[in-house]
């Protein structure tokens, strides 16, 4: 009998330690790509970032996993810890992880000459390439840098440039709502509504687009034509650019719209009482 | 303690501490907020603990008019009391319970370098309060289950002003 039990203790002496050698196997023997696509499946979890900390302690080059490891910091706000790791990404492979990089900058952090120096910088590694950083095409994201510095100039050269890139059919429909935008701040009404046309001839829900109509018109005095945009705009809000990250900086929301279709009516009610005084 | 004993014993204890380990790395995830008695408000409550969503998932909460509203709501007031010196990033996150209620708020802050910046514990309150007076939030829900969600706001700043939130 206390055979039998020294060969149980023996057993399970075994099976527990192998137990725990597997642990040790997956988080520092396995081959570091499949524990890199396991510890990206896990993004955000503890025990991801404790094995692409192992990866970078093993192999101290190996960019993909630096980069990989900074994307659930960053998209937590935790920006100090997850662009360490970036920058340490774009150290060893810019021309894979500046584009990312650059895109960061530009819609977490809204550091648009950061976002332009990542971006011009990938631009200059990669000649006779349109780089498209996370799928968008560079020119647009760089577009919407100069948007964003509020020059609006630089920003209607940068977006043409988007659509030669890509061409106009191919285009972000949003292109062509910077461009009327970018037109309207700076005072060029007949060219917005160029702009936001062509936005609508690609898709007539563009809510974005008609939001701008409305402005221009209600600005230059349409107000028919402001009301028929806006409620266009409402109609259309199903299909606007939103994205779960970040609020985007030509972004559109139910409220702009009710506000402007109460201030609308404020105006129409006035010029009709304008127009009745003129009469009598 | 014979041999066999003592090795027994210590494959239990490290395959018990292994499991342990394992368990908590994997129950555990970057930029939770956990209740702390010396900085949260034992009043708010979460409708389950340990489901936070994050706010960028599908049932992620939202405010009325995006955070160009609370731009509108917050900027005056802050802007009047911000001590920052130079220009950076400071990021509040917090939970938005499933009654859209706010707590257990969270801020860093950064310099234009990207780089961690100390920030004065009475600008830390400043912040806190304000976006806790903001009243307009929609939890997010499915399948009409609310759910408690992190949300976090940017406020952008250039030399001491704030330029932006987001």
């Amino acid at each position: 009998m206390r055979k039998f039990f020294n060969i149980l203790k023996i057993i399970l002496t075994v099976i527990l330690f192998a137990y725990s050698l597997c642990f040790l196997l997956f988080i520092f023997v396995m081959p570091k790509e499949r524990r890199f696509d396991f510890a990206g499946h896990m993004q955000g979890s503890y025990l991801s970032q404790t094995m692409f900390d192992v990866l970078t302690w093993q192999h101290p080059t190996y960019a993909k996993a630096y980069f990989e490891q900074s994307v659930a910091l960053n998209k937590r706000g935790e920006y100090a810890k997850g662009f360490r790791l970036l920058d340490r990404a774009v150290e060893l492979d810019p021309k894979m992880h500046l584009g990312y990089r650059g895109y960061m900058k530009l819609r977490f952090l809204r550091d648009y000459d950061a976002a332009l120096a990542d971006l011009d910088r990938l631009d200059s590694l990669t000649p006779n390439h349109t780089d498209a950083p996370w799928g968008e095409d560079i020119d647009f994201l760089r577009g919407e840098a100069w948007f964003g510095k509020e020059n609006y100039r630089k920003a209607i050269e940068v977006f043409n440039r988007s659509l030669e890139n890509q061409g106009e059919d191919w285009a972000d429909i949003q292109t062509f709502v910077y461009l009327g935008t970018a037109e309207h701040n700076l005072g060029n009404y007949e060219r917005a509504i160029v702009e936001y046309n062509r936005a609508l001839k690609y898709s007539a829900s563009t809510p974005e687009a008609h939001m701008g109509l409305a402005q221009v018109y209600r600005e230059t005095g349409d107000l028919e034509k402001a009301r028929e945009h806006i409620l266009e705009a409402e109609k259309s809000m199903v299909y606007k650019r939103e994205d779960s990250y970040n609020e985007y900086l030509n972004e559109i929301y139910y409220s702009d719209i009710t506000a402007m279709k109460k201030e609308l009516d404020l105006e129409t009610a006035s010029t009709n009482i304008v127009d009745e005084h003129s009469r009598s | 303690m014979t041999k066999t004993n003592l090795f027994l014993l210590l494959s239990f204890l490290m395959a018990a501490s292994l499991t342990g380990w394992f368990y908590y790395q994997v129950d555990h995830e970057v930029g939770e907020i956990n209740y702390d008695d010396s900085r949260d408000d034992p009043a708010f409550e979460l409708c389950d603990e340990d489901r936070v969503q994050q706010d960028y998932s599908p049932v992620g909460a939202n405010y009325r008019g995006g955070k160009k509203a609370i731009e509108r709501e917050l900027l005056e007031g802050l802007q009047e009391k911000l001590i920052f010196e130079g220009s950076g990033l400071i990021t509040l996150r917090f939970v938005v319970n499933c009654k859209g209620e706010t707590g257990r708020f969270r801020i860093w802050a950064i310099d234009g370098e990207i780089q961690e910046k100390e920030f004065i514990q009475e600008q830390i309150h400043m912040f806190k309060t304000s976006v806790a007076q903001l009243e307009h939030w929609e939890p997010g829900w499915w399948e009409e289950k609310i759910f408690d969600s992190y949300y976090q706001v940017n406020f952008k700043i250039k030399d001491g002003k704030i330029t932006d939130i987001f």
